[in-house]
C-alpha cells in the first residue's frame, strides 16, 4: 500500500476529518442540521441553509441512484495509466448531496443513469479509505 | 420586452478598441508580458495613448499572474481604478468596466487578459476540484462536462453525430481567421472517430490550451463618438451566480443560466430573434448546447437538432462563434469572443464577415458558478 501514487485527499483536514474517519470505520457519514435537519456535504461549520453550527454526522442509508458518469479515456494523471478506461460518477445519495466517485463491480459499457447503487469501501492506504459505490439489487 | 433596471445602462458605454495578440505558442513570455502586448494592440485601435486610461480591469491567469498591481508597473499607470477578477471571460470585465464608467469611478477602462499556460505546460489536470474529487480520478473540465452531456443525451436522445456540429461549424470558420490555432478541415467521420478524452466527450469538443492576449477598451457613448473606431455600444448587460454550486440540485445543467435571459432581452431592449451573429464561450462544446437552450434559441432538449443543417454556421440563420472559437480558434477563458463581436459590428471580419450585422450576442460562463451575457450593437 506504500506505492500508492493516486492523489488522496487531506484526511486532517478539520471540516473533512469526522468523514474519513467515519469511512475508514467503513461508515458513510454527514453532517446533519440540528436545527434545520438539512444534510450537508462538502463538510463546513455552518449549515448553508439556516447557518446553525450545531449537527450531528448521522450515518447514511449507503444507497443512492448514479445521476450521470463520464469515462476516462485521456491520462491526466500517470497514476491511473492502468485504469483507463475508468469511471467517474456523481451519486445522488438518498439523503440528499450527490458525491462524486467511481462504480465497481460492473464494466463501464454496463453502466446506466438511474443505475441503483449502494456503498462500498475501499482501503487504499492505511490512512485513507474511499468511498465507491457498487450496482445493487 | 419586460422591464428591468438593467435597462437603465443601455447605450451608455461603448467598446472603442480592441486588441488580440498572436495566438498559440509564444515563447519568452509570461502572461503578464503578453496582456501589455494586446493592451499595445487595442490603444492603437481605438487611437488612444495608455495615458487616456484611467480604469484597469485585469484577469487572473495561470501561473498567479494577471493581477492588477503586477500589470499597472508593466504599463506605467496609476489609473484612478483599478481591480483584478478572477475569471474575466471579458463578459464579467465588461460588465464591471461598464459599470465604473457609468458610475464615475473611471471615464475609459482597458479589460486585459494573457497567459502562457501552453508554453508553461498547464493541462489543467486539477481543476478546481475538491481533493477528494482528485482522489477519484476527476480532472479537468471534461470530467464534469461529460457527465452533464451523458445527461442531456439520457433525457433528450442528443447524440454524438448531432454533437459534432459545434467542433465541425467552428472548425469551419477558423479556417477563414489567420489568429487561430486549428485551421485543417475537420469533417465529420474525423470527429466520429476521434479519440475519447472522457466519453462521450471527443477530443474535438475540448478546447485548446494556448498562449495568447486580449485586451477590451471601453469607454462612455459621448466621448466613443469621437474615436478613431465606429463605436460598438453596449445595450443590455445581465449576470446571475449559481455559487452554491454544488449544493444544487441540477449543477451540471446550469439552469440558473435562464436568470441571465430573462434580464439580458429586456435589458437591450431587444429580442434573441434580432440578435445577428452570437457568441458562446466554449471550453467544451457542451456549453454551446446547453447556452442554446438556455438563452432560448430553442427549447430546452432540443439543442442536438437545432445545431444541424449549417443553421450556426456563417450564411445560417444564426451564425456563431465565427471566429471558430475556443475549440479552434484559442483558448483565452472567453476572452477572444468580444473583440470577434466587435470587428462583426464595425464590418471588419473579413471573409468571416456576417453581412449587414447589426446587434451580437455574447454568453459565457465561469464553469457552474455564474454567467453572464452582453448585447451589442453597431453605430
Amino acid at each position: 500500500m506504500t506505492d500508492y501514487a493516486k492523489p488522496l485527499p487531506d484526511v486532517a483536514d478539520p471540516n473533512m476529518a469526522p468523514y474519513w474517519e467515519a469511512a475508514k470505520r467503513h461508515e458513510l457519514r454527514m453532517q446533519r442540521c440540528d436545527s434545520c435537519g438539512y444534510v450537508r456535504f462538502p463538510p463546513a461549520k455552518h449549515c448553508p441553509e439556516c447557518l446553525d453550527e450545531n449537527h450531528d454526522w448521522v450515518l447514511l442509508s449507503g444507497r443512492g441512484t448514479v445521476w450521470s458518469f463520464g469515462v476516462y479515456h485521456h491520462l491526466f494523471n500517470r497514476a491511473f495509466a492502468d485504469d483507463i478506461p475508468y469511471n467517474v460518477a456523481l451519486v445522488q445519495l438518498e439523503e440528499g448531496p450527490r458525491l462524486v466517485t467511481n462504480i465497481v463491480g460492473v464494466e463501464n459499457e454496463a453502466m446506466e443513469i438511474g443505475m441503483p447503487v449502494e456503498v462500498e469501501f475501499d482501503d487504499v492506504t492505511d490512512e485513507v479509505t474511499l468511498v465507491r459505490f457498487r450496482p445493487r439489487g | 420586452m419586460g422591464v428591468t433596471e438593467l435597462s437603465k445602462l443601455r447605450d451608455q458605454v461603448a467598446i472603442v478598441g480592441v486588441g488580440t495578440t498572436r495566438q498559440g505558442t509564444i515563447p519568452g513570455k509570461d502572461g503578464n508580458e503578453i496582456a501589455v502586448d494586446a493592451f499595445k494592440l487595442a490603444l492603437d485601435d481605438a487611437g488612444l495613448e495608455k495615458d487616456d486610461i484611467d480604469g484597469l480591469l485585469t484577469c487572473r491567469s495561470f501561473g498567479d499572474l494577471g493581477v492588477d498591481t503586477q500589470i499597472a508597473p508593466l504599463i506605467g499607470l496609476n489609473p484612478l481604478y483599478s481591480a483584478t477578477l478572477d475569471y474575466g471571460t471579458c463578459n464579467f470585465s465588461l460588465h464591471f468596466a461598464a459599470m465604473l464608467i457609468a458610475g464615475g469611478f473611471a471615464h475609459t477602462v482597458a479589460c486585459m487578459y494573457g497567459t502562457n499556460q501552453r508554453s508553461n505546460r498547464n493541462f489543467f489536470a486539477g481543476t478546481s476540484a475538491a481533493d477528494y474529487a482528485l482522489a477519484h480520478g476527476l480532472f479537468n473540465i471534461a470530467g464534469p462536462a461529460s457527465m452533464a452531456l451523458r445527461r442531456h443525451m439520457h433525457e433528450y436522445g442528443t447524440t454524438e453525430e448531432q454533437m459534432s456540429a459545434i467542433a465541425l461549424t467552428e472548425r469551419a470558420h477558423a479556417r477563414l481567421n489567420p489568429i487561430a490555432v486549428m485551421r485543417d478541415e475537420l469533417t465529420k467521420d474525423d470527429y466520429l472517430n476521434s479519440r475519447y478524452i472522457v466519453e462521450p466527450l471527443h477530443l474535438f469538443d475540448m478546447c485548446l490550451i494556448t498562449d495568447g492576449g486580449a485586451c477590451v477598451i471601453l469607454t462612455s457613448a459621448e466621448r466613443a463618438r469621437d474615436m478613431k473606431q465606429p463605436p460598438v455600444y453596449i445595450m443590455g448587460m445581465a449576470e446571475n451566480t449559481s455559487l452554491r454550486n454544488f449544493q444544487n440540485d441540477d449543477q451540471l445543467m446550469r439552469p440558473f443560466i435562464q436568470t441571465v435571459r430573462d434580464q439580458i432581452y429586456p435589458a437591450a431592449g431587444v429580442g434573441r430573434e434580432d440578435v445577428d451573429v452570437l457568441f458562446i464561450q466554449d471550453p467544451t462544446s457542451v456549453w454551446v448546447l446547453q447556452m442554446l437552450e438556455w438563452y432560448g434559441f430553442c427549447e430546452v432538449g432540443e439543442g442536438g437538432s437545432f445545431i444541424q443543417d449549417g443553421r450556426i454556421g456563417l450564411g445560417g440563420e444564426l451564425p456563431l462563434n465565427t471566429n471558430g472559437g475556443q475549440l479552434s480558434e484559442s483558448y483565452m477563458w472567453g476572452w477572444l469572443h468580444i473583440p470577434e463581436a466587435v470587428r462583426q459590428l464595425r464590418g471588419q471580419a473579413g471573409p468571416r464577415q456576417v453581412e449587414g450585422a447589426e446587434i451580437a450576442q455574447y454568453c459565457s460562463t465561469m464553469a457552474f458558478s455564474k454567467a453572464a451575457s452582453t448585447i451589442m450593437r453597431r453605430d
